[in-house]
């Protein structure tokens, strides 16, 4: 098998249990699929797979959702055609329940191609009210409508902008969903060029504090805005939450982001000397081995003014 | 139900009269099916149908607004393969319920046969709702024959499935 990127390395004082750990980035990943609920019932989307000679599994933590084998192609079936399901990775899933829009309210999803995170959104939403899904790149905004005309979205518009740039006459919007740009470290089960990315890059970070930044700004008071990453690199996720909460004071605090039957583990207080706010602790970091999937990151944040 | 001010601004509002019209004609489709939608036209050759309550920023230029509904300036407006699957479930005429064969061919772009049974219901040339197991799949286009119909898969490339590896039974 091939070797540990040499960068995880720095991450061995921040991992409960460093030999799960590389263990389990050494094994395939389970392939996961969600029910689109607007089109057909869990129970029918399980029938579906395993009439297809698939082994569907039901999430610990989300019943709609299923977890199959890691070489399953669950892709090429009916039921995908026909917008019964989506197949999107296991920690893609957290995001969205953490920002629980609601039926009716005007929703933003800053970075969204290609579109998996807006149409679990679209559908908490029950077809209805408003989702802005922008990207700043035309090809994978193209991959975006693919995903809304599949699992037949009538809620979405679809925006095309450098999102840290977007508009403010947009505004304001009841919640802001800011999946950014990252390294990507936590892909590495399933593609290890990944770790080629050089994780905290100083241009990486500057973006990614620019797009949070906006999406606060984008927010009403009293909305929410949660922030996704899907790296381990301090510097993209506990670092960047904090110069934004710094930024903007009493105005803006973090919500708890912990979910049922989901394990994982508080953000980090302190990197590299760093002393960061005490309440970073919200934030959640999820390692591959607490659950057997990739690696994750979500911060929810409440805009007080 | 109207549009909504920010809709209004946003974009194009079509009247969807003589689309609804069509549609009730060629496949029976009753307009209070749309109920609780709007019909508008963000870019030249696509009308989108958007929920009624949408409100989208009128900068930046919305690029699509809800589902593509139907390709217009075509001798007869196309349902996109999307609204057909959406609202195909409420068409009476037209329609053709394939066996499993036809519906492969169909998900992997290719032409098929329709028997003279199967086409009981369909008015002749032109646009047909293609169902499997009840399940709308897409827009086909029929020509009859001597003895029933050829229909050509209208089904976009980028919904096509792989005719080496998709199977709609496993053996």
């Amino acid at each position: 098998m091939e070797r540990l990127p040499a960068a995880f390395t720095r991450y061995r004082a921040i991992v409960d249990d460093w030999e799960a750990f590389v263990e389990a980035l050494r094994r395939p990943l389970p392939v996961c699929v969600w029910t689109n609920t607007l089109r057909a019932t869990p129970a029918q989307v399980k029938a579906a797979l395993e009439a297809e000679g698939l082994r569907p599994e039901p999430l610990a933590w989300r019943r709609d959702a299923f977890r199959l084998p890691p070489d399953s192609q669950p892709g090429n079936r009916l039921a995908y055609v026909l917008g019964h399901y989506h197949v999107q990775e296991e920690v893609s899933l957290l995001p969205v329940p953490l920002l629980d829009p609601q039926p009716g309210e005007r929703i933003l999803d800053l970075c969204a191609a290609p579109g998996g995170k807006t149409a679990q959104i679209a559908v908490r939403m029950q077809n209805r009210g408003t989702v802005v899904a922008n990207d700043r790149n035309p090809l994978r905004l193209r991959q975006l409508s693919g995903t809304i005309e599949r699992l037949g979205l009538l809620n979405v518009t679809t925006t095309l902008h450098d999102g840290a740039d977007f508009p403010l006459e947009s505004g304001p919007f009841d919640r802001v969903l800011v999946d950014v740009p990252c390294s990507c470290e936590g892909n590495f089960r399933k593609d290890q060029k990944v770790a080629d990315a050089f994780a905290g890059a100083p241009e990486l970070c500057g973006q990614q504090t620019a797009l949070l930044h906006r999406a606060v700004t984008l927010c009403r008071p009293g909305g929410r805005i949660v922030y996704a990453t899907c790296t381990f690199a301090p510097e993209e996720n506990e670092l960047v939450v904090d110069t934004v909460l710094r930024r903007w004071g009493t105005a803006l605090r973090l919500l708890p982001a912990r979910i049922e039957g989901f394990r994982g583990s508080p953000g980090l207080t302190e990197w590299n000397g760093r002393r960061l706010h005490p309440s970073l602790e919200r934030t959640l970091r999820v390692w591959p081995h607490l659950n057997d999937t990739g690696g994750f990151f979500v911060a929810v944040l409440e805009r007080q003014a | 139900m109207n549009a909504t001010p920010e809709l209004q601004q946003a974009v194009k509002i079509v009247d969807p009269t003589p689309y609804f019209r069509y549609l009730e004609e060629r496949f029976g489709i009753p307009p209070a099916t749309f109920d609780g939608y709007v019909l508008v036209q963000p870019g030249r050759k696509k009308v989108y149908i958007v929920t009624a309550d949408h409100r989208p920023p009128a900068r930046p230029r919305p690029r699509t607004i809800g589902l593509p509904f139907l390709r217009i300036y075509l001798k007869f407006p196309k349902l996109s393969t999307a609204a057909a699957q959406q609202f195909g479930h409420a068409a009476t005429r037209n329609v053709i319920d394939t066996d499993p064969a036809q519906a492969e061919a169909f998900l992997t772009r290719r032409d098929f046969h329709a028997r003279p049974t199967q086409l009981t219901r369909c008015t002749g040339r032109g646009y047909v709702l293609v169902r499997y197991q009840g399940h709308t799949l897409g827009v086909g286009f029929l020509v009859p024959e001597d003895a029933g119909g050829r229909v050509e898969s209208m089904l976009p490339k980028s919904w096509a499935r792989d005719p080496d590896s998709f199977r709609l039974s496993v053996e």
